[in-house]
C-alpha cells in the first residue's frame, strides 16, 4: 500500500476517554500516532449509563478502593461527578493535541460504556485505548473497555501500558495474512519518523515461504525508504514472539489482529509483561 | 704583649691548619654522613626516634642556615629504612550507618589487591544479577508469582462477583471505587424499576447488598496486606537469585582474605547488602549517568550511588615501599594534616560519600615519622590544635573544621578513627619552641626531646678536617668540580669568619655551600679544572659587592666630607667610634664622630640620643655606666657637678648597643682634661663602671669599615683602631686589611682598660692615684680631677650664693 493510501485509510483516531492516568497515557500514543499519520483525533467520553442507574437507587454506596470504607452514592453527585470527569478529559485532550500539532474533537455521549465505545470505533480508522492493566480493582472501566474492542472490535487498535509510549525499536508481524502488507506499512511509517530502521518478524509455514516474505517484505519497506533486519519466528509459535520482544527490547510492536493467537491474547501479554506498545492491524 | 703596642699581623687572621692535610683536593676526600658541629643534636635526635614512648616527639631548634632539616631528615630516613614497612588503609562503606565509614587495615600492598578484588566483583555481578533476572527460569518463576497474585486478587472478586450475580446483583466499577446494585436484564437496575418492587424483595435486595459491600470492604482491607505479601515473595525470589549469583564470588574473596578478620566481616556485609539491594545491579546505568539521580541517590542514602557502596577507598597504599616512611608535609593545614572529607557539587547540592575520604600527612606518616615546620604549622588555623588532638588521643578523627568548631551541625561524614603511632618531628627556631614551651602546656607532654643545633662549633685541625670533608661531600653532590687545599682552607677561614670567631667555625652550612657553588662557578668562568683559593676569593668578594650598596654610600659620604670623620689630626672632645649596619644578611663597620661638652651641672651625663629617642635601651646603659664610672674614680665623696652631654654626630637613625661606651668615656675624659685626642685612631668596646673595657661584636667589620675609610683617603701608617682584648680571638680580617698592617700602615691595638685606651688616644698617661691619693702631676687622670674640683667648686660657690632681693634663710652663712 502506498504512503498516500494508507494515509488516506487512516484519518480519524479514536480515543476513549474516562480522564483516568491509564486513559492520559492512550491520548499521548494517540496523538503520536495522529502526527505521524498525519491523521486528527476524536475524543470520547462515555457517561456511564450504569453508574447514574446506580447512582439513583435510594441504597446507593461506593466501597472506595484506598480506603476501603463505604459513601453513600447520589444521583445528582454522580452527575456532577461524569460532567467533571468529561470537562477534564476534554481539557487533556486539547492540551496533549495541541502539542502534537494534530486536529481534534471531542463528543460526550451518554450510554453503556463499550457499547458506545465499539459504536464509535466504526465510524473511526483507528482506535487507542489504554488501561489494561488493574482492571480487576481499579481504574479497570476503560480496562474492561480495551479487552471488548481488541476481541470485538474490527478496526486497529493501539494498546498502550499505563505510562507507555511509542518508542524504538519497532518491530512488525509479516505473514500470509491479508492485512500483513498494511501492518508493514503502519510500522514502516512510524520507522521512518525515526531511525528509519524496523524488525520483521517472519511467520512463514516452510522455509521456502519465509524467504519469499523476506523478499517481499524487503521490497516493500525498502521503497519506503526503511531499512529492515528479519527474524524468523521459527517452531516457536506465536509465544516465541514474546521471547523476541524481550531480547530486542522493542518499543513498539505492530500485529496483525488474526489468527487468534496473534492477535487479542497476544497483544495483552505483551502490554502487560513486557510494557511494549502494540498496535494490531485487521 | 706590650702595654699600647698593635697586635701582631698573625694574630689578626687565623689560617687554616692544613699541616695534617694530605689530600691534594675534594675529590681525593671520602664522603662524610658524619653530623659535624652539631654532636648534642645528633644525640638528642637518635634518643628522640629511639624512644617509643608516648610524648617523645621531636623538636629540632634549627637556626636559620644551620641544615637541621636535612641532617635529621638524613638520621630519621636511616631510622626508618631499619623498620617495617607498616600497613595500608582502606575506608569502605558502612552498612550499618552510612555516615560512618569503616575503616580497613591490612598488611601493605593488600589493599589495593582488595579494591581491586571488589571493582572486579562488582564489575563481575553487574553482569551475573543482570543475566540471572533475565533467564527464563527466573522470568517464569516471577511470572507465577504475579500470576498467583494476579489471580488471587481477581479469583477474590470474581467469587465476590459471582456470588453478587447469584442472587441478582451486579459488582460495577465507579470512578473511586466499586459498588454493588440489582440487576435486571443485564442492566442496573434503574430507580423507579426498584421503586415498583414489592417491599420484600427491595428489602432482600438491600440486605443482601449491604451484606456484599461489607464482603467487599474486608477484601478491600486485605489487599494492601496480600500485595505486601507479594512483595516480600518476589524479593525472596530475588534474594534467592542473588545468593547463588553472589555467593561463590563472595567465597571467593573470603577465601583469599582468610587471614584478615575484619576483611571476611566486611565481605560478609557485602553480600547481605547485594543480596538485600539487587536493584543496585539491575538498575539501568542511567542512574549512575544522571548527576540528579545521582545527587539525589548520595544525598538521600548518605551512602553513595549504588555500586560505589562497594568500592574499596585505598587511602594509604604502601605497595612497593620498604622501610617506615617518612613524610614531610610542606604545606600543613588543618585538612593536609588531617586528611579531609571533600565534596562534589551536583544539582546545587554538596555530596559526598566513603570515596571522597583524603588522607593527610598523620595517614601517610602513620607507622614512621612526620615532619613538619613549626612555623608554618602554627600560622594554619587550628593545624596545631588538630595535630595535639590525634597525638593526645593516638587516633586520626578526620573532622572537618566546621565540624571541630561546632560551626555546622549538617549531616557529615564521621569515618572511623585510624589508630595513629607516628614520631612526630617538628622543626623550627629557637623562638617558637621557647614560646611554645612557656605558653602551651600539651607542648611540653607532647614534644619531650628537643634537638638543639648549634650555629658555631670548635675550631680545631679536626673540626677543620672534617668541615673539609663535608665540603668535599656537598661538591660531589652537587657535580661541582674538586677544590684545592688552598681553596677549601680559605673556606674553612670563611667558616671561621662567619662565626666571628677565629677559634670557632660556623656550621650554617647553606651560607658556606652557597659559596661553594659560587666558587665553583668563578672556577668555570676562569676555565679552572680545579677550584682554586682565588675562585673562593672572588665569590666571597662578588657576594659582599653585590650586597654592599649601602655601605658604599656611607663610605662614599665620608669620603666627600658629607659625613664628617677626620682620620688625621688632633681635637679635643671628639673621637671617632665604630658602628655597625645590617642590612638584610650583609653586616658593615663604619666610623661614627662622637663628641662630648662638659659645665657645671649637677652631675649627669646626658645622653642626647636618648634624649630624642634615638638611642635604646642598652646604649643609654652603656652612657649611664660613664656616670657612675667618673663618680667612682674622680673626688671620692664629693658630688659630681658637670652636666655632661654625648652625642653621635650625624646620626639620624637609631642608635643600640653599648659598644660605643668606651669611645664616649674616653672623649668625656678630653672634654674634662681638654686633651686633644688622634683622629687617626678609632675605638670600639664597652665599659664597666671599673672602668675596664669588655668585649663588643662584628668587630671585623668595624675595623674594615675604618680601614676602608683611612685606604681612600690614603693610609698614613699611624691610623689604627682600638678594640677590646678580649676580642682579638674574634679577629678574621679581610686579606687586604692583615696586608697593611703587616706592611705597618695600620694598627690594631687591644686595650683592657679606659686608661690604656686614653693613653693611646690622647698620648698622655693615664696615671695612677699615688700613696698621697692623688694622681701624677701632668698625667690625664690628674687634669680630669682638677677640672671636675673646680667645677664642684664652682657649684658649691654658686649655691650659696643668694638670689637677687632674697633675704638669707635664718641661720643660714651669710
Amino acid at each position: 500500500m502506498s504512503q498516500d493510501a494508507l494515509r488516506s485509510r487512516i484519518r480519524r483516531i479514536l480515543v476513549a476517554l474516562d480522564a483516568s492516568s491509564a486513559s492520559i497515557a492512550a491520548l499521548e500514543g494517540a496523538a503520536d500516532l495522529a502526527a505521524r499519520l498525519d491523521a486528527e483525533l476524536s475524543g470520547l467520553f462515555v457517561e456511564d449509563e450504569d453508574l447514574l442507574r446506580l447512582a439513583g437507587l435510594p441504597f446507593a454506596a461506593e466501597v472506595e478502593i484506598h480506603s476501603a470504607t463505604s459513601r453513600p452514592l447520589t444521583a445528582e453527585a454522580m452527575e456532577q461527578s461524569l460532567r467533571a470527569q468529561a470537562r477534564r478529559a476534554e481539557s487533556a485532550l486539547s492540551g496533549v493535541a495541541e502539542r502534537h500539532g494534530v486536529r481534534w474533537d471531542f463528543r460526550v455521549v451518554r450510554g453503556a460504556v463499550t457499547t458506545e465505545v465499539l459504536a464509535a470505533m466504526e465510524e473511526a480508522d483507528f482506535a487507542a485505548l489504554g488501561g489494561i492493566g488493574g482492571r480487576a480493582t481499579g481504574g479497570g472501566r476503560l480496562g474492561d473497555t480495551a479487552l471488548e474492542a481488541i476481541l470485538k472490535g474490527e478496526r486497529p487498535v493501539l494498546l498502550l501500558a499505563p505510562g507507555g509510549t511509542l518508542r524504538e525499536p519497532i518491530a512488525a508481524l509479516y505473514s500470509e495474512h491479508p492485512s500483513a502488507g498494511q501492518t508493514l506499512d503502519i510500522a514502516a511509517r512510524l520507522a521512518q519518523r525515526d531511525s528509519g530502521h524496523l524488525l520483521v518478524i517472519l511467520l512463514a509455514a516452510s522455509p521456502a515461504a519465509q524467504a519469499r516474505l523476506e523478499r517481499e517484505a524487503r521490497a516493500r519497506l525498502e521503497a519506503q525508504g526503511v531499512t529492515p533486519s528479519f527474524r524468523p519466528l521459527g517452531s516457536g509459535g506465536p509465544w516465541a514472539v514474546v521471547g523476541i520482544v524481550r531480547k530486542e527490547h522493542v518499543g513498539t510492536a505492530v500485529l496483525t489482529g488474526d489468527p487468534a493467537p496473534f492477535g487479542g491474547e497476544l497483544a495483552v501479554t505483551l502490554v502487560e509483561e513486557q510494557r511494549c506498545a502494540v498496535i494490531l492491524v485487521r | 704583649m706590650t702595654r699600647g703596642a698593635p697586635l701582631p699581623p698573625d694574630a689578626l687572621y687565623r689560617k687554616a691548619d692544613v699541616s695534617r692535610w694530605t689530600f691534594r683536593t675534594t675529590a681525593d676526600l671520602p664522603d662524610t654522613v658524619e653530623v659535624i658541629g652539631q654532636a648534642r643534636a645528633d644525640e638528642a635526635v637518635r634518643f628522640g626516634i629511639a624512644m617509643h614512648h608516648d610524648g617523645y616527639n621531636l623538636f629540632v631548634l634549627e637556626p636559620p642556615g644551620v641544615g637541621g632539616n636535612q641532617i635529621v631528615r638524613d638520621v630519621v630516613s636511616a631510622q626508618a629504612a631499619q623498620e617495617p614497612v607498616p600497613p595500608d588503609w582502606c575506608y569502605v562503606h558502612n552498612f550499618d550507618e552510612p555516615h560512618r565509614p569503616g575503616m580497613l587495615r591490612l598488611p601493605a600492598g593488600q589493599g589495593v589487591k582488595l579494591r581491586d578484588d571488589m571493582e572486579e566483583l562488582v564489575e563481575d555481578l553487574r553482569g551475573a544479577i543482570p543475566a540471572a533476572f533475565d533467564s527464563e527460569e527466573y522470568r517464569a518463576r516471577r511470572h507465577e508469582i504475579d500470576q498467583a497474585q494476579k489471580e488471587r486478587e481477581e479469583k477474590v472478586f470474581e467469587s465476590l462477583g459471582e456470588d453478587a450475580a447469584k442472587e441478582g446483583i451486579a459488582m460495577i466499577h465507579t470512578p473511586t471505587g466499586m459498588a454493588f446494585a440489582p440487576m435486571k436484564e443485564d442492566k442496573i437496575m434503574s430507580p423507579e424499576e426498584f421503586g415498583q418492587l414489592p417491599e420484600e424483595e427491595r428489602k432482600r435486595i438491600q440486605t443482601a447488598v449491604a451484606k456484599f459491600r461489607e464482603r467487599l470492604e474486608r477484601v478491600v482491607e486485605q489487599i494492601p496486606q496480600w500485595r505486601r505479601e507479594h512483595q516480600e515473595r518476589i524479593r525472596e525470589v530475588d534474594r534467592s537469585v542473588i545468593r547463588v549469583a553472589v555467593g561463590g564470588r563472595i567465597t571467593g574473596l573470603k577465601e583469599r582474605y582468610k587471614e584478615f578478620p575484619n576483611v571476611i566481616s566486611y565481605l560478609g556485609a557485602v553480600e547481605l547488602s547485594v543480596v538485600n539491594n539487587p536493584e543496585d545491579f539491575r538498575g539501568s546505568e542511567e542512574a549512575e549517568e544522571n548527576p540528579f539521580a545521582r545527587a539525589l541517590a548520595m544525598s538521600v542514602a548518605g551512602g553513595g550511588a549504588p555500586q560505589r557502596r562497594y568500592q574499596v577507598n585505598v587511602i594509604v597504599d604502601r605497595d612497593g615501599t620498604k622501610g617506615a616512611p617518612v613524610v614531610y608535609v610542606d604545606n600543613p593545614t588543618h585538612g593536609e594534616l588531617i586528611g579531609r572529607v571533600e565534596h562534589l557539587a551536583q544539582m546545587g547540592a554538596l555530596v559526598t560519600d566513603f570515596t571522597l575520604i583524603k588522607a593527610g600527612g598523620l595517614h601517610r606518616a602513620n607507622g614512621g615519622y612526620l615532619m613538619i615546620d613549626a612555623l608554618r604549622l602554627l600560622q594554619q588555623p587550628y593545624a596545631w590544635e588538630g595535630l595535639k588532638r590525634c597525638l593526645s588521643a593516638r587516633e586520626i578523627r578526620i573532622e572537618s573544621l566546621g565540624q571541630m568548631l561546632s560551626l555546622i551541625s549538617t549531616v557529615s561524614l564521621e569515618p572511623e578513627p585510624i589508630p595513629l603511632s607516628v614520631k612526630v618531628v617538628m622543626l623550627g627556631e629557637r623562638w617558637i619552641y621557647y614560646l611554645l614551651h612557656q605558653l602551651d602546656p600539651d607542648f611540653r607532654k607532647l614534644f619531650k626531646v628537643a634537638a638543639d643545633f648549634n650555629e658555631e662549633m670548635e675550631r680545631n685541625p679536626d673540626s677543620e678536617l672534617a668541615f673539609a670533608q663535608l665540603l668535599a661531600t656537598i661538591a660531589r653532590r652537587e657535580g661541582m668540580r674538586p677544590f684545592d687545599r688552598g681553596a677549601v682552607a680559605r673556606l674553612v677561614e670563611h667558616g671561621a669568619r662567619l662565626a666571628a670567631d677565629s677559634e670557632r667555625l660556623s656550621v650554617r652550612f647553606e651560607e658556606v655551600t652557597d659559596v661553594l657553588r659560587e666558587a665553583d662557578f668563578w672556577a668555570k668562568q676562569a676555565q679552572h679544572e680545579v677550584a682554586e683559593a682565588a675562585d673562593v676569593e672572588r665569590a666571597i668578594e662578588a657576594r659582599i659587592h653585590r650586597s654592599d650598596r649601602v655601605r658604599e654610600l656611607i663610605q662614599d659620604a665620608m669620603r666627600r666630607g658629607t659625613l664628617l670623620i677626620d682620620t688625621q689630626g688632633e681635637k679635643v672632645a671628639q673621637v671617632g667610634g665604630l658602628s655597625v649596619s645590617q642590612v638584610g644578611d650583609f653586616a658593615f663597620g663604619h666610623p661614627v664622630r662622637i663628641t662630648a661638652r662638659v659645665r657645671l651641672g649637677r652631675g649627669e651625663v646626658v645622653d642626647i640620643e636618648r634624649e630624642v629617642k634615638l638611642g635604646g635601651p642598652i646604649h643609654s646603659k652603656g652612657v649611664l655606666i660613664l656616670s657612675g664610672f667618673l663618680g667612682a674614680r674622680y673626688n671620692p665623696g664629693k658630688p659630681l657637678s658637670l652636666s655632661a652631654s654625648l652625642v653621635f654626630e650625624q646620626s639620624y637613625g637609631g642608635v643600640e648597643g653599648d659598644s660605643a661606651s668606651c669611645a664616649e668615656a674616653c672623649v668625656l675624659l678630653s672634654a674634662l682634661a681638654e686633651a686633644p685626642i688622634r683622629q687617626e685612631l678609632a675605638i670600639t668596646g664597652s665599659v664597666n663602671q671599673h672602668g675596664a673595657v669588655q668585649a663588643i661584636g662584628g668587630v671585623n667589620e668595624k675595623i674594615e669599615g675604618f680601614f676602608d675609610l683611612c685606604q681612600a683617603r690614603g693610609l698614613t701608617g699611624k691610623q689604627g683602631v682600638l678594640i677590646p682584648a678580649s676580642n682579638v680571638k674574634d679577629l678574621m680580617l679581610r686579606g687586604d686589611v692583615v696586608a697593611a698592617c703587616r706592611a705597618g700602615q695600620f694598627q690594631v691595638y687591644p686595650v683592657t682598660t679606659v686608661d690604656e685606651a686614653a693613653e693611646l688616644l690622647m698620648g698622655v698617661p693615664a696615671g695612677e692615684r699615688g700613696a698621697d691619693g692623688k694622681f701624677p702631676e701632668g698625667s690625664l687622670n690628674r687634669r680630669v680631677e682638677e677640672r671636675l674640683t673646680q667645677l664642684s667648686e664652682q657649684a658649691r660657690a654658686f649655691a650659696a650664693r643668694p638670689e637677687e632681693g632674697q633675704k638669707p634663710a635664718e641661720g643660714a652663712p651669710s
